[in-house]
């Protein structure tokens, strides 16, 4: 049971640390372009024939807005 | 993976090949379906986060979905080796990298707290209708899809003098707006406009002027304090169902 809660818990806070983690963000760094739509994603997805990398995380943490 | 990890150049390179598709968790009722279709965590719902590669039909699996790249791949590199394997095995088909849409967010109030949240700036398409906005947005392809300055910026529309209220704009002037996403992405402050005659290359040579001198710190731990403290409160269009988050935000709140 530890195991399983290990193993469930170390991508999740892998991802929110990836999103979350204290960081000067603001260079000119390369970034990826997202699509912040269901439906822009999706239909440029289907004219371009193009797989989908989909992501999807929450803009607040315990409510605050400003921090993934 | 490291914070840095959607920055890193491998990784960014890899994912040209994708449409990357981010959504913000229980802002949209048929986004939440779609994403609770994709993965749900034990409890059997939806949770915060959610990661998967799909073909483009949206519906065929690459790849174990899960809540992060971590549920289906061992570090960055294995990451970026199945990334360029679909991409191998997709083809190049000519439509991939001709006329894209522009990259939106749902409206500004998302647009704002999404910049925020990144740390970069939001461009703004303003018009006076649905049909102006769109000839705009596709006049403004070059300022997302250029590797200058592609992915520095979130995107967002605007088609009423209302939606501008965040960023004090009482007047609503059809053309291109750059605003800076105050510290919780509840305001916005307009740094830079151009007209609906705006020249894409020279609003292009700008941007990078702009996102390049564009300077946010933000501490995580700091920044949950003084949210808290100042009575920010972000409202979901959806209510939020991940119970771990539920119970860390009522600990946190004193609830």
């Amino acid at each position: 049971m530890k195991n399983m809660k290990s193993n469930t818990l170390i991508p999740v806070l892998s991802l929110l640390v990836l999103l979350t983690g204290d960081a000067v963000w603001s260079d000119d760094r390369p970034r990826v372009i997202w699509y912040g739509t269901l439906e822009g994603g999706l239909a440029e997805a289907k004219r371009s024939d193009r797989p989908i990398l989909l992501i999807s995380a929450a803009p607040h943490c315990h409510s605050v807005s400003g921090i993934w | 993976m490291d914070s840095s990890y959607w920055s890193k150049e491998n990784v960014v390179k890899a994912t040209r090949d994708f449409v990357c598709i981010r959504l913000a968790t229980y802002e949209d009722t048929e986004e939440v379906k779609f994403l609770a279709n994709v993965y749900r965590g034990r409890s059997g719902q939806l949770e915060n986060t959610v990661f998967a590669l799909l073909d483009s039909d949206g519906k065929k699996r690459l790849a174990r979905s899960g809540r992060s790249p971590d549920f289906a791949f061992r570090g960055d590199r294995q990451f970026v080796s199945g990334l360029e394997q679909i991409a191998r095995e997709k083809g190049s088909p000519k439509k991939r990298f001709s006329d894209p849409a522009l990259p939106l967010v749902k409206n500004v109030d998302l647009g704002l707290n999404v910049a925020s949240c990144d740390g970069i700036q939001m461009i703004l398409v303003v018009g006076e209708d649905e049909a102006r906005v769109r000839e705009l947005s596709q006049k403004a392809l070059p300022l997302a899809w250029n590797d200058q300055v592609g992915g520095q910026f979130v995107f967002a529309t605007a088609t009423k003098v209302g939606e501008l209220r965040p960023l004090g704009l009482k007047k609503l002037e059809n053309g291109i707006y750059v605003v800076n996403p105050g510290q919780f992405g509840m305001s916005g402050q307009v740094v830079a406009s151009w007209g609906e005659d705006f020249d894409a290359g020279e609003v292009t040579k700008r941007l990078a002027e702009l996102c390049g001198s564009y300077q946010v710190n933000k501490n995580y731990q700091q920044h949950i304090q003084t949210g808290i403290g100042l009575g920010i409160e972000w409202k979901t269009e959806t209510p939020v169902t991940d119970q771990q988050s539920l119970r860390a935000t009522e600990r946190a709140r004193g609830r």
